[in-house]
């Protein structure tokens, strides 16, 4: 093979893995579906059973490029005024000043900053979570749990699990004073499904 | 179990065992005369019982967020209902000063308690702003304090502190039920104190000859009336259940009664002596 051959394939693939690159590099946005995405939150009360309740209708976006490879973005906010324990007592209190104080910090965020891959659609994501009107760096495992076709369009999946101290974010109640009320610790499931679009041409 | 009882001790027993401590002096034997330092001691004691209380149920730093000034190392949020143990601070400071003007002339007393009321509840109206609150609100809020404070007053004596005991269980109890226990317990300590010092007040009254009617106008009824106002006024801006008015009505409902009461028995007591 002559060397302007040689020269020539070897700008071909260059191009190719660039323009493989460029459209790698732009995702599409994905539109959270409130009734389809819920974060789950687990607390132990009185040191004995494992409480869960969950706030429903999360919004946001998540950025990906659907690629198994590339890491997604997450920007997700959920409103203190949906938190569901299935006790309206329950609920009532949750809003209140004791707890996420919902009348001064009406929801809680999470912006991802950035992800390491742990395996094939499954990432350790960086970012920052507001909760109580503060905001602390977490670690959150995610896994893209599925992209389908529904009736309006493509639909894409996640699933992500943290567990964070509350008394880090100022919700203090419960865990010293009254002592073991209730758990410092909780433990976050968040399950995310959202209407892909296509990225902007 | 251990846990209830110590954190009853700490927010509960505690600030009442403090107020009690405060007051005591100033109950029984000779200062008990001096109206001055009964005014002082009662107010001051009551003001420090809700601060201890706060201060065992949050923390100190939820007090110190509300000061202009740094806090290395804490970064918890302000939260403006945090703001009532501020109010708490400056009347326990302030006490003593109320209760030295309202002893100044014994003649004008009434009236000292009323401006005192008045200054009180327009200071309350004007700093403290708790979430959703509105000119109207605020002016409600201050307005309740000072008709709070002003019927006191006029109550005077253990019956004032029987009120402020009724006003903080109910307070307490509404509290509870409207998913704020921090509140709640704050206002279940005020109750507690209020009704020690009352049963120790009576029991002065009676060991003591000549000197029977305990004066608590002016400091006393100012700090009871201000923190009614606002606690009552605090757990209504984070509650839903009811409107604001409501709550206010709860802190004002105890006095009014007490009032009433104590102008029936005055008008009955005249009606004996003709």
């Amino acid at each position: 093979m002559t060397t302007p051959r040689r020269l020539t394939i070897v700008a071909l693939l260059s191009l190719a893995s660039l323009a493989a690159a460029a459209w790698r590099a732009e995702p599409a946005t994905i539109t959270l579906d409130p009734v389809h995405s819920v974060a789950l939150f687990r607390i132990q009360h009185l040191e004995a059973g494992l409480f869960w309740g969950r706030f429903n209708a999360l919004e946001g976006t998540v950025r990906w490029t659907l690629e198994p490879k590339d890491a997604p973005v997450f920007d997700v906010t959920a409103k203190v005024a949906n938190a569901d324990t299935g006790s309206e007592k329950l609920d009532g209190n949750l809003q209140g000043p004791n707890f996420f104080n919902a009348k001064e910090f009406p929801t809680i965020t999470f912006k991802s900053k950035d992800a390491t891959a742990v395996g094939d659609r499954h990432w350790t994501v960086r970012g920052d979570l507001t909760l109580h009107g503060v905001t602390k760096p977490v670690e959150v495992d995610c896994v893209a749990t599925g992209i389908g076709d529904g009736p309006a369009g493509k639909k894409a999946g996640f699933e992500c699990t943290l567990t964070i101290k509350r008394s880090e974010w100022g919700m203090k109640w419960g865990v010293e004073k009254p002592a073991k009320a209730l758990g410092d610790e909780v433990k976050l499931v968040i399950a995310l499904e959202g209407d892909v679009a296509a990225p902007k041409e | 179990m251990r846990e209830l009882l110590a954190y009853i001790v700490s927010v509960i027993l505690l600030p009442t065992v403090a107020a009690a401590l405060i007051a005591l002096p100033a109950m029984f034997g000779g200062l008990r005369r001096r109206a001055a330092v009964v005014d002082g001691c009662v107010a001051a004691g009551l003001a420090l019982a809700f601060l201890i209380a706060f201060i065992h149920e949050v923390e100190p730093n939820a007090l110190l967020r509300q000061l202009p000034m740094e806090l290395p190392g804490d970064d918890a949020p302000f939260e403006r209902w945090h703001r009532v143990a501020l109010v708490a601070l400056l009347l326990a400071l302030v006490a003593p000063v109320l209760a030295t003007a309202a002893a100044w002339r014994p003649a004008s007393r009434n009236a000292m308690a009323a401006w005192m009321a008045l200054v009180a509840g327009a200071l309350v109206a004007t700093l403290v702003e708790f979430p959703g609150a509105t000119g109207m609100t605020r002016v409600m809020t201050g307005a309740t304090c000072a008709a709070c404070a002003f019927m006191l007053s006029r109550v005077g004596g253990v019956a004032a502190l029987c009120a402020s005991m009724v006003t903080f269980a109910g307070l307490a109890v509404l509290a509870a039920l409207n998913g704020f226990p921090s509140l709640a317990a704050i206002s279940a300590a005020m109750s507690l104190a209020s009704a020690v010092l009352a049963v120790l007040g009576w029991m002065g009254g009676r060991r003591a000859d000549g000197s029977r009617t305990l004066v608590v106008a002016g400091a006393t009824s100012t700090v009871i009336g201000t923190l009614a106002g606002t606690s009552a006024a605090c757990v209504g801006a984070y509650a839903d259940r009811a409107p604001a008015w409501a709550w206010m009505a709860i802190a004002l409902a105890a006095p009014v009664a007490a009032l009433l009461f104590a102008r029936l028995r005055t008008a009955s007591g005249r009606t004996g002596t003709n």
